[in-house]
């Protein structure tokens, strides 16, 4: 396999993209469903954990130079167990990937083109993460650098052109349905920020590994400022009540943009949306290939690239019948779960690495 | 060949999709009505802008209107615009919609029902106006009008331009009324507008005055000049007048003209004694007077300033005590009270009773800017004259 190197501001830029975008789109929602009018201050309070989530994986990243989550897992945790725990990381990322594709369907069958076959969206999309990931780790990070320019100036954008529309008021009363649902709407963002854990696939091939916590906790702290304007914005546009009820509230509040001439601004939306799906399902798919090809031990990760994009699509599918099943599995039960995967099981790894001091590089035991 | 076979499926795909709308396959809809029809079906209406034949340039006749509207009916607004779409030549496009009318008999029976598809369908548009007319919503588009062709149109640049042309209109979008309609403690105020006669014959639209709800069903019409009160209370009343009786003299009028206006509001809670502050700043210019009064004298400039308050109190209350008669919370009095006084709404949110228990204290900020581009009235320099 050729070593391709790229730098630490690419890498996190990665993160950043597919997070942020897919998590503007999805999970706003959650996070109104849980905290509702004081979803501001679970954002905040979601900083710490977000901190903690960056930490990890710089540590990880730093303490195991040039290994994959897949190659130190093992190393840690010992072969079986390691291989046990990669596993289950990797079907973290595949399941995360069939939500995001699905969403991103259902996004354009609900909302933009109802009589396009929701298989159109995901095909094309494959189409592009399949091709971009065979071309490799630099491919990816430069498009999404190229990317990412413009969706920062977008979103900042949309955030301003929605100004006129927010009254503030609407965040009144503070705090007066208490700390369990600020908490769980913190811990809902939480939730979507674990994902930014499929980081520790690629921060292998950074050139520079230098400073790196320093810039990993920087990136989450920019990641929770993406989130202010979109989780504020929609409850001062529609307040809380009917942010509620909306899948697509984001999209929502683009779409009534109107500013003298200057109406329907949802291509703005799609356009963010697209771009941001296209790095997170591209990412993801690399890490997915990647780690199934550490796994078994083989070079090229070219060949697991088509089956396993296919396999998403189907499985996508099954997750559930309808798009409501979705919005359920993410509001009931992904908060859980992907907390418990994507921050607890690393911190696990963290603790277990940092006492066994004497990890031998080659082939750890099995204990 | 990978490459190829790319380039082949790019090729497929992006050579449209399903959902395309070619621009002479639509019908551009700029207005809809809906009334309900005594079986308990509705009747929608939806007004469509004719293309114009041959690439359009022509003048218009004049005689010919440029708009057709088409009725059906159904259970449900969805049933309708697919029956809608049974009988239209063209297939019915909605993403330009600008206004939503609803007869008096529809309101009164409720909205909330009506605005589901408006809300879930994706190309409706969320800030279309909502309004209110009395008598039935098909025959108000079917209005020719005067001065405009489209009928919707004229109706859309009467709420759009209210504050151009100085007059209040509460100008509710559909947006602000499934917020309001969703959110406990306040009660939605539709702009009501009806066909007026000129001349023994109809030739334009007036607005007259406010449709009042409670919770989603019509209660009963506020008539100008009270149905400004939601304005002041939401401090949107720039840009309207307010007229007096001149200060001595008790005879004429004077108006005043608002250029800036504030409003803010902070409920208090005195033992169950609900007391809302309004605290109002209020700019503007002196332009028109019927007496011969220099009203810009220092002295006169303070009962006109009291005039002015003593109105702004008058709208307020009356336009209250109307909408609590009706038991229907027009200026949020609910939502303000949740916001800052949330244990206390707890306990009074469940019934509309509060209301009975709202009173307002004011406290005015009026500054008198200009009079227009002359000091004194003409009148008030002739009797000077006269005299000497």
């Amino acid at each position: 396999m050729v070593t391709v190197k790229i730098s630490k501001i690419q890498a996190l830029m990665l993160g950043i993209s597919s997070v942020t975008v897919t998590g503007h789109l999805f999970y706003i929602p959650v996070i109104i469903y849980y905290a509702g009018r004081d979803s501001w201050i679970s954002l905040l309070l979601a900083t710490i954990p977000a901190i903690l989530i960056g930490f990890t994986i710089s540590f990880l990243a730093q303490r195991f130079k040039g290994q994959t989550l897949v190659e130190y897992s093992q190393l840690i945790l010992g072969k079986w167990a390691g291989k046990l725990l990669a596993i289950i990381f990797l079907g973290y990322f595949f399941h995360e990937i069939t939500l995001d594709i699905r969403g991103f369907g259902e996004f354009y069958t609900s909302a933009i083109t109802p009589q396009t076959p929701i298989l159109i969206y995901m095909t094309a999309i494959f189409i592009m993460a399949v091709y971009a990931v065979r071309s490799g780790l630099e491919v990816l990070a430069r498009t999404n650098q190229a990317f990412l320019l413009f969706l920062i100036p977008i979103g900042v954008l949309a955030s301003i052109l929605t100004q006129k529309d927010k009254d503030y008021k609407n965040f009144l009363p503070v705090m007066n349905n208490g700390w369990d649902s600020i908490l769980l709407g913190t811990l809902s963002i939480t939730a979507v920020y674990c994902s930014i854990f499929v980081l520790s696939m690629i921060l292998s091939d950074v050139s520079s590994a230098k400073h790196l916590k320093k810039y990993t906790v920087m990136a989450m702290v920019i990641q929770t400022a993406m989130f202010i304007g979109p989780v504020t914005g929609v409850i001062a546009v529609f307040g809380e009540e009917r942010a509620v009820g909306m899948y697509f509230p984001t999209f929502q509040l683009l779409r009534d943009i109107e500013i003298g001439t200057l109406e329907r601004l949802d291509v703005i939306g799609v356009l963010l949306w697209s771009l941001g799906s296209f790095a997170k399902v591209s990412l993801l798919l690399y890490a997915l290939a990647v780690g199934v090809a550490q796994l078994f031990k083989i070079d090229d990760y070219t060949i697991f690239v088509l089956p396993i994009a296919a396999l998403i699509v189907i499985v996508s599918f099954l997750n559930s019948e309808d798009f409501i099943g979705i919005y359920r599995f993410e509001r009931d039960i992904y908060p859980y779960y992907s907390t418990l995967v994507g921050l607890v099981l690393p911190l696990i790894l963290l603790i277990v690495s940092l006492f066994r001091k004497n990890i031998s590089p080659i082939k750890g035991e099995h204990h | 060949m990978l490459r190829f076979s790319l380039i082949l499926i790019c090729i497929m795909l992006l050579s449209g999709c399903w959902d395309k709308k070619e621009l002479n396959e639509v019908a551009v809809i700029v207005g809809v009505g809906i009334d309900n029809e005594p079986d308990g079906a509705y009747k929608v209406t939806a007004q469509v802008i004719k293309p114009t034949p041959g690439g359009g340039q022509q003048k218009s006749s004049g005689s010919e209107i440029p708009t057709w509207s088409l009725s059906a009916k159904g259970d449900t607004i969805m049933e309708a615009i697919n029956n809608l779409n049974k009988i239209s030549p063209r297939q019915l496009y909605w993403a330009h919609l600008q206004i939503i009318i609803f007869s008096e008999a529809t309101a009164r029976e409720g909205v909330a029902p009506l605005l589901s598809w408006f809300e879930r369908d994706k190309d409706s548009r969320a800030g279309s106006y909502v309004v209110v007319t009395r008598g039935s919503a098909e025959s108000l588009l079917n209005k020719k009008v005067e001065l405009g062709n489209i009928s919707s149109k004229s109706m859309v640049d009467l709420l759009d331009r209210a504050k151009l042309r100085q007059i209040t209109a509460s100008q509710l979008k559909l947006r602000v009324l499934s917020t309001q309609l969703i959110t406990p403690g306040i009660d939605p105020v539709l702009d009501v507008i009806d066909p007026k006669k000129i001349r023994g014959k109809y030739e334009t639209y007036q607005l007259t005055g406010i449709s009042v709800f409670k919770d989603d069903k019509m209660v009963g019409f506020i008539k100008d000049p009270s149905s400004v009160g939601t304005e002041i209370a939401f401090g949107q009343f720039k840009n309207s007048i307010i007229k007096g009786v001149c200060p001595k003299s008790k005879k004429g009028y004077f108006i005043f003209q608002i250029t800036d206006f504030r409003n803010k509001v902070t409920p208090k809670v005195h033992q169950g004694d609900i007391q809302i502050h309004m605290n109002i700043t209020m700019e503007g210019n002196l332009s028109d007077q019927t007496c011969p009064v220099d009203l810009i004298d220092s002295q006169n400039l303070k009962d006109i300033e009291q005039q002015l308050s003593a109105n702004i109190k008058k709208y307020v209350q009356t336009e209250f005590d109307q909408a609590k008669e009706w038991q229907a919370d027009i200026f949020g009095i609910g939502r303000e009270l949740k916001r800052y006084h949330p244990k206390f709404w707890d306990h009074v949110g469940k019934s509309k009773d509060y209301l009975s228990h709202v009173s307002f204290r004011y406290q005015f900020n009026v500054n008198i800017r200009r009079s227009g581009l002359i000091m004194e009235p003409t009148t008030v320099r002739q009797k000077e004259m006269g005299e000497k």
